[in-house]
């Protein structure tokens, strides 16, 4: 532990590089962006996608890494000291996200974990066709409940002793799944006609590049897949050495997330185009992770089970490595805040977390007339997903590039960053941080917003006698965030802290 | 991350009841040479819809007009998942809109092959992963060799 701050610290640097790399790359790296990519025109995706990378994700990435370097605090911290009690108030109103994210991350990590167990049993009774309901019948039982208290403690378990920890389940965890999706890719490559899903993926169809719609999906693509908006790296780099290379971590990190996008596109791309599968508009991306992909699977000539254990465990591992920086998040923002023991912060945020996760596993039917499946939990799941992620993360990272390119001083961040770094950042940084991200930023966040006025959320799906839901949720979910936000901010701050110190 | 997540229906709906009326068509054909589609069961069909990269904002779509024969001749246009579709497409009666009703018989999906190497697929392939895995080399030897650990 460092002296000198009393909070955590990586032990080394490539610790660092694994803890924050295995928080960036989770479950939607492994089939969102393939999704993406599909949706997107296949290689012309890749043109817009690069452009989100440099202009966006490589230097909202240097920002939140420097942040938490150069403050020593989480993301509610280091925006307080950064640009006063507004900022604070944005901070926070992430870390609530960041609750509500990691209660059904977790819960789609514990439906993995139950699809994991049925590969060992009915998933391919009678071939593909056990598929379909073996996963019908997952989500309608309380095994995912129990997958998640499983999953739950061992957040905890990795997480009690903060940096020291996180690094330990990192190294173990982040090779293994390089390693495991390599074998994938390996089998997906050699499967028949497997290597024409590759030349699928990345031909390109450039007229979809005069669509708009897919410029915003790649610049929302960046922002979720590097886990940007979520305080997760804040919190991560506060636990940096004060003479860590910050432009440097922040390009190892990101490239190594897009890296892996990368190859699971070539593993996705090999099977869908094998067996002939696409990401149906009415599966989304969690029916690609927990049916079509297995589906493929279960056309493998042979090891059918064993593939789909693979798969299902690359998931859980991937996603144990994201969901453990979700909650550190804000873990470490409670004990900068009031000064609390980790065990008390972590107690908190799992006391509340857990029973959330469990309301999203909730398998109760909402109609069982044959026509719907979908299972209340799995309701509130979509419904807040589309909230807390869909829509904070991007207005978070708004607020981020106006208060520290504009209230704070961008240029001023820039100079502390630059102090330690071999790469200097020159002034086109600013540029990017002060007028460019905004205006992007703003323009994704505009249509969206557009689309919602069109069509609010969930409203045309068919909930019998629930037509109110989807209000509910959105108003349930605004409350929280804005009211708890604000009750954050407001506290009181632990005695011996000041703006000042150590900053 | 995982932005949609609506997915059900689909596992009751996937499997759920058997349309008599079927498409047949080769697997893998290859885009720009021509193939048979067979069509059964489904008389009142007046069109073939192909739809290439099905479901995605990005979708095209083709018709083509059945005559009295079960088959037709099909040349692929784009390589990829491409859907096909034996349609029946009615005008609309006087108040009923202005949109063509459509009716759905059959419904195949099929994975159509490049009719050699694309290179622009395989240039994008390669500068993409020479910038991502390059930068990530780099980047990490200049960061690993700059010397100290990250202790203070």
């Amino acid at each position: 532990m460092s002296q000198q701050t009393g909070r955590g610290a990586w032990g080394s640097k490539l610790g660092f590089i694994l803890a924050a790399s295995g928080s960036a790359i989770g479950l939607g790296n492994i089939v969102f962006f393939g999704s993406n990519a599909y949706r997107y025109g296949g290689g012309a995706f890749y043109v817009p996608y690069f452009v989100a990378l440099f202009l966006i994700g490589i230097p909202m990435m240097i920002v939140e890494l420097g942040l938490g370097k150069t403050q020593r605090r989480g993301f509610p911290g280091s925006m307080r000291r950064t640009s006063g009690a507004a900022g604070e108030y944005f901070g926070w109103f992430s870390q609530v996200n960041a609750v509500f994210i990691g209660m059904y991350y977790i819960t789609i990590l514990a439906w993995s974990a139950s699809m994991l167990l049925k590969a060992f049993g009915p998933l391919y009774e009678n071939g593909g066709a056990s598929v379909g309901p073996t996963f019908g019948a997952m989500l309608a039982s309380w095994l995912p409940a129990g997958c998640a208290l499983v999953i739950w403690t061992l957040n905890i378990l990795f997480l009690t002793r903060g940096a020291e920890t996180i690094e330990k389940v990192a190294k173990l965890f982040v090779p293994l799944m390089w390693v495991f999706m390599i074998i994938l890719v390996v089998r997906g490559l050699t499967l028949e006609n497997g290597a024409q899903g590759v030349l699928y993926l990345f031909t390109p169809n450039f007229e979809a590049l005069a669509d708009f719609s897919v410029w915003r999906g790649a610049f929302s693509q960046m922002f979720f897949s590097l886990s940007l908006g979520l305080g997760t790296m804040v919190a991560y780099s506060s636990y940096l050495s004060r003479k860590a290379d910050v432009p440097a971590n922040a390009k190892v990190v990101s490239f190594l997330n897009c890296g892996f996008e990368y190859i699971a596109g070539l593993a996705i791309f090999s099977i869908l185009f094998a067996f002939t599968l696409h990401p149906g508009s009415s599966t989304g991306t969690l029916g690609m992770t927990l049916f079509v992909i297995p589906t493929g699977i279960a056309e493998f000539p042979a090891f059918q089970a064993f593939f789909a254990a693979f798969f299902f465990l690359l998931l859980v591992i991937a996603g144990l490595t994201s969901s453990i920086s979700i909650i550190e998040g804000p873990v470490a923002s409670l004990q900068d805040k009031f000064g609390w023991t980790r065990a008390k912060a972590l107690g908190l945020v799992a006391c509340i977390g857990l029973p959330g996760s469990i309301v999203f596993a909730w398998p109760t039917m909402l109609s069982q007339d044959g026509t719907e499946t979908q299972t209340v939990g799995l309701t509130l799941l979509d419904l807040v997903d589309h909230w807390a992620f869909g829509y904070s993360l991007l207005l978070i990272g708004l607020a981020e590039a106006i208060f520290v390119g504009w209230v704070y001083g961008i240029s001023r961040l820039r100079g502390e960053i630059n102090e330690t770094s071999r790469f200097q950042l020159g002034p086109w940084f600013d540029g990017l941080i002060k007028y460019v991200i905004p205006v992007v930023l703003i323009v994704v966040l505009g249509y969206n917003v557009f689309d919602e006025a069109r069509n609010f959320y969930g409203t045309d799906a068919p909930f019998d006698g629930l037509d109110w839901l989807p209000y509910g949720v959105f108003l349930f979910w605004l409350l929280m965030t804005t009211v708890g936000a604000s009750l954050l901010t407001k506290a009181p701050m632990r005695a011996g802290d000041s703006d000042r110190e150590e900053a | 991350m995982l932005a949609k997540l609506v997915l059900v229906g689909v596992a009751v709906g996937f499997f759920a009841g058997e349309d008599p009326a079927t498409i047949t068509v080769e697997d893998f054909p290859v885009r720009g040479i021509e193939t048979d589609v067979e069509l059964s069961n489904s008389p009142e069909a007046t069109h073939l819809r192909v739809t290439y990269q099905p479901d995605a904002p990005v979708a095209v779509s083709e018709d083509f007009v059945l005559g009295d024969d079960t088959s037709i001749r099909w040349t692929p246009r784009n390589a990829g998942i491409a859907k096909l579709e034996s349609i029946k497409i009615q005008a609309p009666r006087e108040g009923e809109g202005e949109e063509d009703a459509i009716t759905v018989f059959a419904s195949q999906d099929v994975s159509v092959k490049f009719d050699g190497i694309p290179a622009s697929g395989v240039v994008i392939a390669l500068f993409a992963a020479l910038v991502l895995f390059g930068g990530a080399f780099f980047s990490m030897k200049a960061l690993l060799t700059a010397g100290g650990s990250t202790e203070d």
